[in-house]
């Protein structure tokens, strides 16, 4: 329904000529008046909340401009996403907006409504010092830039902090299983699966095994993990036929049928069943560690010895899968968006990078926000240390999902063929060749109306 | 005194031992499967308090009871999502649409029912048709025209006339409604021509009739459909959250949004604790305007 929301209505501003599909063209004044109001709508909750009130009001109080930035929770990140569709066409949109990543910036800066950054970033009085820039992970900077026409590798969108696909392990667990550390390997990773789910918790309640979600993103890290791949570069297409794609596919209908695995009931399901000491291992977002913690402690589950790590890897082939969150800047009047510049700017110093860490569980994209790390914060917190460490290390490789416009369109393909898999008990390479299919007929459209 | 051992033969009928009836199987089938119906439909709400009462680790284990009652929750889940203003703007929001449908619909309801004009039949006709239309259909083609009015009214009246995060939204598009007009018209239609005949011969017109005859007699009718409408406007979160984007005018319903399916986890016990609260003035409403909402749902032939 909120694809048919989305399509429908971005079809309808198109064709009845409400918002123009010209490109945003960006007007920087030399001088900023004061007083002006930058508007932020974003999905943050609890710890996350904590953290932007923090970054928002040391703003407001401390910027010299008098610029003040009022926040507007819109719920998750798909009931902000319907906000945002609304506000194309009312024409009500906000200064600043989250929920915005890569293949979501290209929709909206093919609407004409969100503002390439560049012009900013590059401005001699306003853009970033020489030392500034040395300060930015570019690798990082370069995933919301999108190359080819009619993008042509402009920064439509600015990070708000990097997060990662990771495992969750309960070590108390493990250990009580005979396993001496997290599973690196797919064959332990079944045997703890497998063990798990024979146990009884110590109330008396079934302990689950390996919990597999219906989400593409936990398949990519898999598949990534075991030597496939998802996305062919040569030939633009998706590729979901490769030996450890299907490998993947195949473990998965594996540990399901032999009782190792369930599918969890919601998206967070999982990671909640593993607070509560419900299962060993769960996959979810490195930023998801508040949210554990506060189920361990609101549980009383016990659990004092957890970790995150990558998923289990065959030969040279582990991998973090990567997510970079960003904002949005949006086309309002050149003073608005030029205070709305120097607010994204302010969350990229070392003290909001260390704020947002601290609270929100999200890796800095500066140097010096890392280093603002102290070693007694990394102490208590050894699920980012962790993650941290295996950044550091130079052994994992990162990788982001392909960000395509049909990205989206994709993921409900992938979730299809999970579900089909596991409770369908297709054959894996028949149901993937058919979805891959059907992925290439998504990406010729996509190109067709790029055209 | 004569009694029955000493009366005459005649008197024998009378006092005869009752013949047996038969036993009212019938009866207690009905019951039964009435009874069956009651708790299938009380099962969906017993748990949803269950729920609210238990810690989210029960919920997401099973749990069909709560080990101890967590009246907590429900403190938790009004103030993390700001229920007080959200309800307050429900009340507000209802109050006036119900106003407006009200207003709106009886006299045109009236109209269809007591009145004749060139068209009447065509027009209702036509009327009726749109009920055919899914909502979900019409929902874009409606945003958009409270988007052009919103454009209009703030050319004219300025910021405070912007219908857009303001409750004219939320409450106009909601005031005139086929189905209303449609139960109204029936119910109207079955009063006696004579009471009219009366009214005109007193020197009454149509105004004075149905503030003072129709409206009167139509109170059961009229409930039901205002229930309707309370029900329909207190639940609402598709149209709000179109038309909405500021918690000052947002609904009770986005609250509950906050505890399903955020960005974190879902906090099903603070979601079901948050759904007894939102449904509670339904409850109420409900047990107070029983008798006309059922006399109303019978008297226009309106059943399930």
């Amino acid at each position: 329904m909120k694809k048919f929301l989305f399509v429908t209505l971005v079809t309808l501003l198109l064709t009845a000529g409400v918002v123009s599909a010209q490109i945003v063209e960006v007007t920087i004044p030399d001088e900023l008046p004061e007083g002006i109001t930058v508007t932020y709508w974003h999905e943050w909750d609890q710890a996350q909340q904590q953290a932007i009130d923090i970054i928002i009001n040391d703003f407001n109080e401390n910027n010299p401009y008098g610029i003040t930035v009022e926040q507007v929770y819109q719920g998750n990140t798909g009931n902000l996403r319907d906000q945002l569709t609304a506000a194309i066409t009312s024409g009500a949109l906000p200064s600043l907006s989250g929920a915005i990543f890569a293949d979501v910036a290209q929709s909206y800066y093919l609407d004409g409504v969100i503002v390439p950054l560049d012009a900013y970033y590059n401005h001699p009085k306003w853009g970033f010092t020489e030392e500034e820039l040395a300060d930015l992970n570019q690798d990082l900077l370069d995933i919301n830039r999108i190359e080819g026409e009619p993008f042509n590798g402009q920064l439509l969108a600015w990070p708000i902090g990097v997060s990662g696909v990771v495992l969750s392990v309960n070590l108390d667990m493990l250990a009580e299983l005979g396993f001496d550390g997290p599973p690196e390997t797919f064959e332990t990773f079944r045997e703890v699966a497998c063990a798990a789910a024979e146990m009884t918790g110590p109330g008396g309640e079934d302990i689950f095994g390996f919990p597999i979600r219906i989400n593409n993103f936990d398949l990519y890290s898999f598949v990534l993990s075991n030597g496939g791949y998802v996305f062919d570069e040569e030939t633009g297409y998706y590729n979901f036929t490769n030996e450890g794609f299907i490998n993947t596919l195949q473990f998965f209908q594996d540990l399901y049928n032999d009782g190792c695995a369930y599918i969890p009931e919601t998206s967070f399901q999982n990671t909640a069943h593993f607070a509560f000491g419900l299962n060993p291992m769960a996959v979810g977002s490195s930023v998801g560690v508040p949210f554990i913690r506060n189920d361990i402690i609101s549980s009383g589950s016990g659990i004092e010895n957890w970790i995150n790590t990558t998923t289990p890897w065959t030969d040279d082939n582990r991998t973090l899968q990567v997510s970079m969150r960003s904002i949005g800047m949006f086309a309002t009047s050149p003073e608005e968006q030029l205070a709305t510049w120097l607010f994204i700017k302010h969350m990229a110093s070392a003290p909001s990078q260390v704020t947002w860490t601290e609270y929100a569980q999200y890796q800095p994209y500066t140097t010096s926000g890392l280093q603002a790390l102290t070693d007694e914060w990394l102490a208590e917190n050894p699920q980012f240390a962790s993650i941290r460490e295996i950044l550091l290390s130079g052994e994992v490789r990162v990788w982001s999902p392909p960000a395509l416009a049909v990205s989206a369109d994709v993921n409900d393909l992938l979730e299809e063929l999970i579900s089909s898999v596991l409770t369908g008990g297709v054959d894996v390479a028949a149901a993937a060749a058919e979805a891959e299919e059907e992925a290439r007929l998504l990406v010729d459209e996509m190109r067709a109306s790029m055209e | 005194m004569a009694d029955a051992t000493t009366q005459p033969e005649q008197y024998a009928e009378i006092y005869a031992a009752p013949a047996r009836k038969p036993a009212p199987w019938g009866k207690i089938g009905i019951y039964i499967v009435l009874s069956a119906g009651a708790v299938l439909a009380l099962i969906p709400f017993l748990w949803m308090v269950s729920w609210s009462l238990m810690a989210n680790v029960e919920v997401a284990s099973g749990n069909m009871l709560p080990s101890r009652l967590m009246w907590s929750n429900y403190e938790e889940a009004w103030n993390r999502a700001n229920f007080s203003q959200f309800m307050w703007n429900s009340i507000r929001i209802t109050a006036i649409t119900v106003t407006g449908l009200l207003l709106f619909c009886v006299p045109a309801a009236y109209a269809f029912a007591r009145m004749r004009f060139w068209g009447r039949n065509v027009l209702f006709a036509v009327m009726l048709t749109t009920l055919m239309i899914p909502d979900i259909v019409t929902l874009i083609p409606n945003f958009l025209t409270v988007v052009w009015i919103s454009r209009l009214s703030e050319s004219i009246f300025g910021p405070a006339g912007a219908w857009l995060n303001n409750w004219p939204s939320l409450t106009v598009p909601f005031m005139a409604s086929a189905f209303t007009i449609f139960l109204l018209r029936q119910f109207f239609s079955q009063i006696p021509e004579e009471l009219w005949d009366a009214a005109r011969i007193d020197g009454a017109g149509h105004l004075l009739f149905l503030t003072r005859v129709i409206v009167p007699l139509s109170k059961p009718a009229i409930m039901t459909v205002a229930t309707f409408a309370f029900i329909g406007s207190w639940n609402a979160l598709l149209w709000p959250l179109l038309v909405v984007q500021t918690d000052h005018w947002r609904p009770i319903a986005f609250g509950l949004t906050k505890f399903v399916q955020n960005d974190a986890s879902s906090e099903f016990h603070l979601h079901m604790a948050g759904s007894v609260i939102t449904i509670l003035p339904i409850l109420v409403l409900y047990f107070v305007a029983q008798k006309q909402f059922t006399e109303g749902i019978a008297t226009t032939g309106t059943k399930g």
